[in-house]
């Protein structure tokens, strides 16, 4: 090859090596045409492409440090972030996962031991994974991994014929915002059903949110209260104080607890327990408020309900005595205050105790409720009715015009308790004694208006009841002094203070004492208290009984001593009162003691007065037929000073009349006595009878007496009653003197 | 801030690969310059092959540029940073 040869092969060679240069730093070709061979060399594409290169790779170079930093970039933000990340390949081996991911789904393994290994080899999730993998594209769903919550979203990382190449999982951890989910929703829950009434406004107190309880309560729907502010329930009963004083609270503490009166949509006026709370943000700016309400309309009828029963008597639904006296203490402040005056009625049914007994109680409640009725209509509005208990009923007349007018009312009430209540076809008549005392004359306190009207009550008692007493303060002594004589009383019976005297009975035509009458004394203060005065007593405070057995026993058992004596009665009397005659057992109790002491029936003589028999003929009549089945004699005391009807006479099992000694005082000078006492002795012959003249104290007495044909006498000519041994004396004196010495 | 000098290449009436070659050389040159920023170069050529090929070329390199028209030419800028930014 020569030099010329040589030179066109290296051109040539550098030419191929140039184009290849161009071709990598993309553009064309040289063309020789365009690029002479000399040209070409003083050019040097060669060093020129070489420069370039160099550059290419330093450029290179600086990319691909770039591109390791950005790498190690998003791999720290990866490894920051709260998800996890894990991107598959298409065989489903993994290609890249961050920490999260390695810690909830690798157990912690190294990041080398996941990458490139299949996800359903290495962990328990990759068969859910898979199904998400399979329905492809993008999509957000929740799964859960064990106790963990996790949104995933998946996205595809496609090629450019839109195969995809890599999937890519974000796994965000919601198991927190699950439990707020729960938690708020247990809240809305708690909200929705609870019993209370609840309403959530915001800064301006619009109405931004209510339950259903509070719509229950209130009458309104949900929608017709949002956007309004609570003053829709203002009921008009609460004045502006008491809002402002609500708000102040609100102001001062953030909350208000209280009663209200809110008015429903219907109209109703409802009370309710309200708490509102005010909320606050981080900044403490008012938001919200919040208030409870709770319906307490029943709670409130329980609770008048109950202060109902606590001042009322549940019977007759008056007012009860804790009431009353609230009342009357008023009532007396009143008076002081303004110098007014009022009165009170104390009432007091008479009879009730028999009535309740023999009827029963719930024949006596419906009594009561009756005269409850019957007070009520009695009296004017402002005044008040009131049960005591029992029988006592008391009345509070106030704004009283004038003290007549309290009488008035009294009597008015008298006579209206005196008609005849009727109950289950039974007409009852009961009565009633009031007794009445005005403020401040009768009393300047509640204690003391009440004790003396009290005290004034008894005093219609005594006198024969039905009928109303004005206290005046002469009574409170007597009334002191009766109840000093009852306690007195109740221990003499208890000690057996009260003796027995006896007042012989004596035959004029035989000269002998033929039997004794029993009298009991009460030996007191060094004298006696007189039996017309303990005797009421007695039986008021119900000794009386108690008193009878003393006696019977004591003149039975004297009887017998002193048959023994040798001094022989043919029988011994004894009184006895219409409590004792009624009492259950009182035949019993005779017929027993006569059996104690071995003497025969016949030698004991009960005396009974008019007005006993009178008050219950028949059940009289039952007693003393079974005294008379045992021989026991009966006599009518005080004859003709009570009711006298002599039809009784016949019905009953009598022996004896006693003529009284009111009729025997003035014979023989006063000639109606004398035709009475006459009468009186020929009845008793006519029917059969022994006639006794009581009280007789001269020998004209005596004579008329004689002559008039009553033989059998007693009385101060003869002897007073004695004690037991000055009796027995006696008797011996009086046989001896043969009836000459008297 | 640091002015920057305008190099200037003006390569009308040439054609490719020529004008890539050229323009390559005058990179070359002055390489240190243009990525300090302190030095851009600007070729005035009115062969339209060259506006893709010198781009193109000149990015590999790690070079930005950009192209205009200017009068019957085209103007192409060859720089490291965005100065005008």
């Amino acid at each position: 090859m020569d030099e010329q040869e040589k030179y066109r092969a290296t051109v040539g060679y550098i030419r191929s090596k140039v184009d290849q240069l161009l071709t990598l730093m993309g553009t064309l070709p040289l063309r020789p045409e365009e690029l002479d061979d000399s040209t070409l060399l003083e050019l040097d594409p060669i060093g020129i492409v070489a420069d370039s290169f160099s550059q290419v790779l330093a450029h290179l170079h600086d990319t691909n440090h770039a591109l390791s930093v950005a790498k190690s970039e998003i791999r720290t933000i990866l490894d920051v972030m709260g998800a996890a990340v894990v991107v598959l390949n298409d065989d489903n081996t993994i290609d890249d996962c961050n920490r999260s991911a390695l810690a909830w789904f690798f157990d912690g393994a190294d990041y080398a031991q996941v990458v490139g290994q299949r996800i359903d080899a290495i962990c328990a999730c990759g068969g859910g994974i898979e199904a998400l993998l399979r329905e492809g594209g993008e999509r957000e769903r929740e799964v859960t991994l064990g106790k963990r919550h996790l949104q995933v979203i998946t996205s595809g990382i496609v090629d450019e014929n839109g195969e995809t190449e890599k999937s890519v999982f974000l796994y965000f951890d919601i198991t927190r915002q699950k439990a707020i989910e729960a938690s708020l929703q247990l809240y809305v829950k708690v909200f929705d059903h609870t019993a209370e009434g609840i309403l959530i406004s915001d800064r301006d107190n619009r109405i931004i949110e209510v339950n259903d309880a509070f719509c229950r309560i209130t009458g309104y729907s949900a929608d017709e209260l949002l956007g309004k502010t609570p003053r829709v329930f203002r009921s008009g009963l609460h004045d502006q104080l008491f809002y402002r004083e609500l708000w102040q609270s609100l102001r001062e503490h953030g909350y208000w607890q209280g009663e209200i009166f809110d008015r429903t949509k219907a109209g109703d006026v409802i009370p309710l327990l309200q708490a509102i709370s005010e909320v606050r943000d981080d900044n403490g700016n008012l938001t919200h408020h919040i208030s409870v309400i709770t319906d307490i309309s029943s709670l409130k009828e329980t609770q008048s309900r109950l202060d109902f029963l606590a001042h009322h008597d549940v019977l007759t639904k008056l007012p009860n005595r804790l009431l009353f006296n609230d009342r009357l203490n008023q009532a007396v402040e009143r008076g002081r205050r303004d110098h007014s005056r009022f009165a009170v009625l104390f009432i007091d049914l008479d009879r009730f105790k028999t009535l309740n007994d023999s009827l029963g109680h719930h024949v006596g409640d419906r009594f009561l409720i009756e005269v409850a009725n019957r007070l009520r209509g009695l009296v004017r509005k402002v005044d008040t009715v009131a049960r005591l208990g029992g029988d006592e009923f008391v009345i509070l007349v106030e704004q009283l015009s004038s003290p007549a007018y309290a009488q008035q009312l009294a009597d008015k009430i008298v006579r209206g308790l005196k008609a005849p209540v009727t109950i289950d076809d039974r007409v009852l008549h009961i009565g009633c004694s009031i007794g009445l005392t005005l403020y401040p004359e009768d009393g300047e306190d509640a204690v003391s208006l009440l004790r003396n009207a009290d005290a004034a009550m008894y005093r219609v008692k005594e006198s024969g009841r039905d009928g109303y007493f004005k206290f005046s303060h002469d009574l409170t002594e007597a009334a002191f002094e009766k109840l000093t004589l009852e306690n007195e009383l109740r221990q003499a019976v208890e000690q057996h203070e009260l003796v027995s005297y006896y007042q012989p009975i004596i035959d004029l035509q035989t000269q002998q004492v033929v039997a004794a009458e029993a009298l009991l004394r009460w030996p007191r203060e060094g004298g006696f208290v007189p039996p017309d005065k303990f005797i009421p007593i007695a039986e008021e405070v119900k000794l009386i009984n108690a008193i009878g057995a003393q006696v019977t026993e004591q003149a039975l058992r004297q009887l017998a001593a002193w048959d023994a004596a040798g001094i022989v009665l043919e029988y011994i009397s004894i009184n006895a009162s219409g409590s004792q005659i009624f009492a259950p057992g009182f035949a019993d109790g005779l017929i027993a003691e006569l059996e104690v002491n071995g003497i025969d029936g016949s030698r004991l003589q009960v005396e009974l007065t008019e007005n006993v028999l009178m008050r219950d003929v028949q059940f009289c009549n039952t007693v003393l037929d079974r005294l008379r089945d045992h021989g026991v004699r009966i006599a009518i005391d005080d004859f003709g000073t009570g009711y006298s009807s002599l039809a009784y006479l016949k019905q009953l099992p009598i022996d004896t009349l006693k003529l009284d000694r009111s009729f025997v005082r003035d014979i023989p000078g006063d000639q109606n006595d004398c035709a009475i006492a006459r009468a009186v002795i020929g009845l008793a012959g006519t029917l059969g009878l022994q006639a006794v003249a009581e009280g007789v104290e001269t020998e004209d007495q005596e004579q008329f007496l004689t002559e008039a044909g009553c033989s059998t006498v007693q009385g101060f000519l003869y002897a007073q009653a004695l004690p037991a041994e000055q009796f027995a004396d006696y008797v011996s004196r009086f046989q001896q003197s043969t009836g000459t010495e008297h | 801030m640091n002015e920057t000098t305008e190099i200037r290449l003006d390569i009308r009436g040439q054609i490719c690969p020529s004008c890539l070659l050229l323009t390559l050389k005058e990179v070359n040159g002055n390489h240190q310059a243009i990525r300090s920023g302190a030095a851009e170069v600007v070729v005035f050529t009115d062969d339209r092959q060259a506006v893709t090929t010198i781009p193109e070329a000149t990015a590999k390199m790690g070079y930005l540029s950009e192209v205009a028209r200017e009068d019957e030419a085209y103007r192409i800028r060859i720089f490291t940073r965005d100065t005008h930014g």
